[in-house]
């Protein structure tokens, strides 16, 4: 049995092939992937779903809702929620209030998947010893 | 016609397709390496192709960097919602 099975990771970002790919990436890790291209959907899934583990982009202009409002939604179901985020070097007071919100860590674009897999085994760590 | 911001946007968007899915295919690669009974030849065309993806990985890094500078001096003379010259 591989070592993340069973652990969710729900992956939001506005563009699609980062979607796709990050989903099949960590579904090949072992991971239940889920994926959503806006912050309202991502919010349902996580409503329904309950992923230990949520991928956020912060900017999302072609979202109803951005990165930040989504971590706060998602905060809101479950304030335990393990959420890292996606920012542009650029977006200093959006890293600001993601860390006020809970955020468990930001990354910034473009990800290195080295870098990614370092933070989601940091997250995992953390779901797993509670 | 998209704005600037959309166009930066995308840009950015489309970098990071690049290092994410060169990161992925690199990882395909690496455990076709592993296979037993491969030809020199069939590894040393392996080796070149990760050697391949690392250049466009780094390569989109380089680009990255060069597009946010652009982007900070666009941002301060063109609205990059209007696309017009700003204090005109």
């Amino acid at each position: 049995m591989d070592k993340n099975q069973s652990l969710k990771l729900l992956v939001v970002d506005d563009e699609p092939g980062i979607v796709d790919f990050t989903e099949k990436i960590y579904a090949r890790r072992g991971f239940v992937t889920f994926g959503a291209t806006d912050g309202i959907a991502a919010v349902e899934i996580f409503q329904k779903e309950r992923p230990e583990i949520s991928l956020i982009d912060i900017h999302m202009p072609y979202s109803l809702i951005d990165g930040i409002e989504t971590l706060r939604r998602i905060k809101q179901i479950n304030p335990n929620a393990c959420c890292i985020m996606i920012t542009r070097i650029t977006d200093n007071e959006a890293v600001r209030q993601a860390k006020a919100l809970g955020a468990l860590r930001y990354v910034t674009k473009p990800l290195e998947l080295a870098d990614l897999d370092k933070v989601i085994e940091e997250a995992k760590e953390k779901v797993q010893n509670g | 016609m998209p704005s600037i911001r959309d166009l930066f946007h995308s840009l950015g968007n489309k970098h990071n397709i690049l290092t994410i899915g060169c990161g992925a295919t690199k990882e395909v690669v690496s455990e076709c390496l592993k296979e037993r009974g491969l030809s020199k030849e069939l590894k040393d065309k392996l080796i070149e192709i990760q050697g391949n993806l690392e250049s466009i990985i780094k390569e989109t890094f380089e680009a990255d960097k060069i597009t946010i500078e652009i982007h900070d001096r666009i941002y301060k003379i063109i609205d990059p919602d209007t696309g017009k010259l700003r204090g005109v």
